[in-house]
Protein backbone atom coordinates (compact mmCIF):
# COMPACT_ATOMS: atom_id res chain seq x y z
CA UNK A 1 0.00 0.00 0.00
CA UNK A 2 2.84 2.35 0.90
CA UNK A 3 4.59 1.49 -2.35
CA UNK A 4 1.41 2.28 -4.27
CA UNK A 5 1.14 5.67 -2.53
CA UNK A 6 4.80 6.38 -3.35
CA UNK A 7 4.12 5.49 -6.96
CA UNK A 8 1.08 7.78 -7.14
CA UNK A 9 2.81 10.79 -5.63
CA UNK A 10 5.03 11.68 -8.65
CA UNK A 11 2.04 11.22 -10.96
CA UNK A 12 -0.02 13.59 -8.81
CA UNK A 13 2.81 16.09 -8.70
CA UNK A 14 2.98 16.25 -12.46
CA UNK A 15 -0.65 17.44 -12.45
CA UNK A 16 0.57 20.97 -11.77
CA UNK A 17 2.99 20.86 -14.69
CA UNK A 18 0.45 19.35 -17.09
CA UNK A 19 -1.99 22.31 -16.81
CA UNK A 20 0.05 24.83 -18.87
CA UNK A 21 1.06 22.18 -21.40
CA UNK A 22 -2.61 21.45 -22.13
CA UNK A 23 -3.36 25.18 -22.37
CA UNK A 24 -0.47 25.71 -24.79
CA UNK A 25 -1.73 22.77 -26.83
CA UNK A 26 -5.18 24.28 -27.32
CA UNK A 27 -3.99 27.86 -27.90
CA UNK A 28 -3.03 27.60 -31.55
CA UNK A 29 -6.29 25.96 -32.75
CA UNK A 30 -8.15 28.48 -30.57
CA UNK A 31 -6.24 31.41 -32.13
CA UNK A 32 -7.62 30.47 -35.55
CA UNK A 33 -11.15 30.72 -34.16
CA UNK A 34 -10.93 33.58 -31.67
CA UNK A 35 -7.84 35.70 -31.02
CA UNK A 36 -9.17 37.06 -27.69
CA UNK A 37 -9.83 33.54 -26.33
CA UNK A 38 -6.34 32.42 -27.40
CA UNK A 39 -4.83 35.49 -25.68
CA UNK A 40 -6.70 34.51 -22.50
CA UNK A 41 -5.28 30.98 -22.78
CA UNK A 42 -1.72 32.35 -23.07
CA UNK A 43 -2.39 34.76 -20.18
CA UNK A 44 -3.34 31.77 -18.00
CA UNK A 45 -0.05 30.06 -18.93
CA UNK A 46 1.93 33.22 -18.09
CA UNK A 47 0.05 33.49 -14.79
CA UNK A 48 0.84 29.87 -14.00
CA UNK A 49 4.55 30.54 -14.71
CA UNK A 50 4.62 33.07 -11.86
CA UNK A 51 4.73 29.93 -9.74
CA UNK A 52 8.45 30.62 -9.89
CA UNK A 53 7.97 33.92 -8.01
CA UNK A 54 10.33 34.29 -5.07
CA UNK B 1 0.85 28.08 -1.93
CA UNK B 2 2.81 26.62 0.97
CA UNK B 3 1.04 28.85 3.48
CA UNK B 4 -2.46 27.42 3.07
CA UNK B 5 -2.10 24.03 1.42
CA UNK B 6 -1.03 21.95 4.45
CA UNK B 7 -4.42 22.70 6.06
CA UNK B 8 -6.32 20.55 3.59
CA UNK B 9 -4.38 17.49 4.76
CA UNK B 10 -5.19 18.00 8.43
CA UNK B 11 -8.38 16.32 9.67
CA UNK B 12 -11.07 18.92 10.41
CA UNK B 13 -9.31 21.73 8.59
CA UNK B 14 -10.64 21.09 5.09
CA UNK B 15 -13.38 23.73 5.48
CA UNK B 16 -10.86 26.32 6.65
CA UNK B 17 -8.62 25.55 3.69
CA UNK B 18 -11.60 25.86 1.31
CA UNK B 19 -12.56 29.24 2.81
CA UNK B 20 -8.99 30.47 2.53
CA UNK B 21 -8.55 29.24 -1.03
CA UNK B 22 -11.87 30.82 -2.10
CA UNK B 23 -11.08 34.09 -0.32
CA UNK B 24 -7.64 34.21 -1.95
CA UNK B 25 -9.05 33.44 -5.41
CA UNK B 26 -11.93 35.92 -5.15
CA UNK B 27 -9.64 38.65 -3.78
CA UNK B 28 -7.22 38.23 -6.67
CA UNK B 29 -10.05 38.04 -9.21
CA UNK B 30 -11.47 41.38 -8.02
CA UNK B 31 -8.20 43.29 -8.43
CA UNK B 32 -7.08 41.44 -11.58
CA UNK B 33 -10.39 42.14 -13.33
CA UNK B 34 -10.13 45.83 -12.35
CA UNK B 35 -6.52 46.14 -13.53
CA UNK B 36 -7.38 44.38 -16.81
CA UNK B 37 -10.38 46.65 -17.42
CA UNK B 38 -8.15 49.68 -16.77
CA UNK B 39 -5.57 48.52 -19.31
CA UNK B 40 -8.34 47.79 -21.82
CA UNK B 41 -9.77 51.25 -21.27
CA UNK B 42 -6.33 52.86 -21.68
CA UNK B 43 -5.91 50.95 -24.96
CA UNK B 44 -9.34 52.10 -26.12
CA UNK B 45 -8.40 55.76 -25.63
CA UNK B 46 -4.69 55.71 -26.50
CA UNK B 47 -4.57 53.35 -29.49
CA UNK B 48 -6.61 54.59 -32.49
CA UNK B 49 -8.77 51.95 -34.24
CA UNK B 50 -6.79 52.46 -37.43
CA UNK B 51 -3.57 51.51 -35.62
CA UNK B 52 -4.86 48.15 -34.38
CA UNK B 53 -2.54 46.24 -36.75
CA UNK B 54 0.45 48.33 -35.65
CA UNK B 55 -0.37 47.67 -31.98
CA UNK B 56 -0.40 43.88 -32.56
CA UNK B 57 3.00 44.20 -34.29
CA UNK B 58 4.19 46.20 -31.25
CA UNK B 59 2.96 43.38 -28.97
CA UNK B 60 4.89 40.84 -31.06
CA UNK B 61 8.08 42.93 -30.78
CA UNK B 62 7.58 43.30 -27.00
CA UNK B 63 7.09 39.53 -26.78
CA UNK B 64 10.36 38.87 -28.60
CA UNK B 65 12.16 41.24 -26.22
CA UNK B 66 10.54 39.37 -23.30
CA UNK B 67 11.81 36.04 -24.68
CA UNK B 68 15.33 37.55 -24.75
CA UNK B 69 14.91 38.79 -21.19
CA UNK B 70 13.39 35.61 -19.71
CA UNK B 71 15.96 33.32 -21.33
CA UNK B 72 18.78 35.44 -19.92
CA UNK B 73 19.99 36.72 -23.30
CA UNK B 74 19.12 40.32 -22.32
CA UNK B 75 19.29 42.06 -18.98
CA UNK B 76 16.20 44.19 -18.42
CA UNK B 77 14.99 45.32 -14.98
CA UNK B 78 11.29 44.48 -15.33
CA UNK B 79 10.59 42.67 -12.10
CA UNK B 80 7.96 45.06 -10.73
CA UNK B 81 8.11 46.24 -7.13
CA UNK B 82 10.67 44.58 -4.88
CA UNK B 83 8.19 43.45 -2.26
CA UNK B 84 6.11 40.41 -1.39
CA UNK B 85 2.72 39.97 0.24
CA UNK B 86 2.60 40.68 3.96
CA UNK B 87 2.60 37.40 5.88
CA UNK B 88 1.44 39.30 8.97
CA UNK B 89 -2.05 39.85 7.52
CA UNK B 90 -2.98 36.28 8.43
CA UNK B 91 -2.26 37.01 12.10
CA UNK B 92 -3.72 40.54 12.07
CA UNK B 93 -7.01 39.80 10.27
CA UNK B 94 -7.51 36.05 10.66
CA UNK B 95 -6.99 33.28 8.09
CA UNK B 96 -9.91 34.03 5.74
CA UNK B 97 -9.65 37.83 5.60
CA UNK B 98 -5.84 37.52 5.52
CA UNK B 99 -6.08 35.21 2.49
CA UNK B 100 -8.53 37.60 0.82
CA UNK B 101 -6.09 40.51 1.32
CA UNK B 102 -3.25 38.31 0.09
CA UNK B 103 -5.28 37.62 -3.07
CA UNK B 104 -6.17 41.31 -3.46
CA UNK B 105 -2.47 42.19 -3.31
CA UNK B 106 -1.27 39.50 -5.73
CA UNK B 107 -4.20 40.23 -8.06
CA UNK B 108 -2.81 43.73 -8.51
CA UNK B 109 -0.07 41.87 -10.41
CA UNK B 110 2.53 44.64 -10.38
CA UNK B 111 2.50 45.34 -6.64
CA UNK B 112 4.82 42.40 -5.88
CA UNK B 113 8.02 41.08 -7.35
CA UNK B 114 7.59 39.18 -10.63
CA UNK B 115 9.53 36.13 -11.73
CA UNK B 116 9.12 36.68 -15.47
CA UNK B 117 8.08 39.44 -17.84
CA UNK B 118 4.78 37.74 -18.75
CA UNK B 119 2.56 40.15 -16.76
CA UNK B 120 3.84 43.10 -18.80
CA UNK B 121 2.83 41.30 -21.98
CA UNK B 122 -0.57 40.51 -20.47
CA UNK B 123 -0.96 44.23 -19.77
CA UNK B 124 0.11 45.07 -23.33
CA UNK B 125 -2.34 42.48 -24.72
CA UNK B 126 -5.16 44.00 -22.63
CA UNK B 127 -4.30 47.44 -24.10
CA UNK B 128 -4.19 46.02 -27.63
CA UNK B 129 -7.60 44.38 -27.08
CA UNK B 130 -9.13 47.90 -27.15
CA UNK B 131 -11.83 46.78 -24.76
CA UNK B 132 -12.21 46.97 -20.95
CA UNK B 133 -14.24 43.74 -21.04
CA UNK B 134 -11.62 41.79 -23.00
CA UNK B 135 -8.82 43.35 -20.93
CA UNK B 136 -10.62 42.22 -17.81
CA UNK B 137 -11.06 38.68 -19.22
CA UNK B 138 -7.35 38.50 -20.13
CA UNK B 139 -6.30 39.48 -16.60
CA UNK B 140 -8.87 37.11 -15.04
CA UNK B 141 -7.34 34.30 -17.14
CA UNK B 142 -3.90 35.37 -15.92
CA UNK B 143 -5.13 35.24 -12.33
CA UNK B 144 -6.78 31.84 -12.88
CA UNK B 145 -3.41 30.50 -14.02
CA UNK B 146 -1.68 32.06 -11.07
CA UNK B 147 -4.21 30.81 -8.49
CA UNK B 148 -4.37 27.31 -10.02
CA UNK B 149 -1.33 26.17 -8.06
CA UNK B 150 -3.17 26.74 -4.77
CA UNK B 151 -6.07 24.53 -5.92
CA UNK B 152 -3.95 21.81 -7.49
CA UNK B 153 -1.25 21.51 -4.84
CA UNK B 154 -3.36 19.44 -2.40
CA UNK B 155 -3.55 16.75 -5.10
CA UNK B 156 0.21 16.61 -5.15
CA UNK B 157 0.83 15.45 -1.61
CA UNK B 158 -0.67 12.69 0.48
CA UNK B 159 0.02 14.19 3.90
CA UNK B 160 0.75 17.50 5.59
CA UNK B 161 4.35 16.38 6.14
CA UNK B 162 4.83 16.16 2.40
CA UNK B 163 4.00 19.85 1.69
CA UNK B 164 7.59 21.17 2.06
CA UNK B 165 8.82 18.32 -0.16
CA UNK B 166 6.31 19.33 -2.84
CA UNK B 167 7.58 22.92 -2.78
CA UNK B 168 11.17 21.63 -3.11
CA UNK B 169 10.05 19.37 -5.95
CA UNK B 170 8.60 22.40 -7.78
CA UNK B 171 11.74 24.46 -7.14
CA UNK B 172 13.82 21.69 -8.70
CA UNK B 173 11.72 22.01 -11.86
CA UNK B 174 11.97 25.73 -12.42
CA UNK B 175 13.74 25.13 -15.75
CA UNK B 176 10.50 23.51 -16.96
CA UNK B 177 8.51 26.50 -15.67
CA UNK B 178 10.91 28.83 -17.56
CA UNK B 179 10.48 26.74 -20.73
CA UNK B 180 6.67 26.88 -20.49
CA UNK B 181 6.84 30.64 -19.86
CA UNK B 182 8.95 31.19 -22.99
CA UNK B 183 6.67 28.87 -25.01
CA UNK B 184 3.68 30.95 -23.83
CA UNK B 185 5.35 34.17 -24.93
CA UNK B 186 6.24 32.56 -28.28
CA UNK B 187 2.58 31.66 -28.67
CA UNK B 188 1.70 35.31 -28.14
CA UNK B 189 3.95 36.21 -31.10
CA UNK B 190 2.01 33.70 -33.24
CA UNK B 191 -1.33 35.11 -32.03
CA UNK B 192 -0.14 38.63 -32.92
CA UNK B 193 0.85 37.30 -36.35
CA UNK B 194 -2.61 35.78 -36.83
CA UNK B 195 -4.30 38.99 -35.66
CA UNK B 196 -2.40 41.04 -38.23
CA UNK B 197 -2.98 38.45 -40.95
CA UNK B 198 0.76 37.84 -41.18
CA UNK B 199 0.69 34.13 -40.25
Amino acid sequence: MAALAQCRTPVRRWTLLIIPTVLLGITLPLARLDVAAATCSVAAVLGWAQLASP
Amino acid sequence: MGAMTPLVKVAGYRDLWLRKAFAYTIGGAVTSASIGATFGLVGQFVIPDAESRVSWIGLAILSLIAVGRDTGLMRLPINGLRRQTDGGWRHAFGPTVGSFLWGLDLGLVFSTRLAYSGPWLVAAAACVSHSPLTGSAIFLAYWTGRASSVWVEPLMSTSVREAPAVLSWINERLSYVRLVNVAGIGMLVIIAGLATGGV
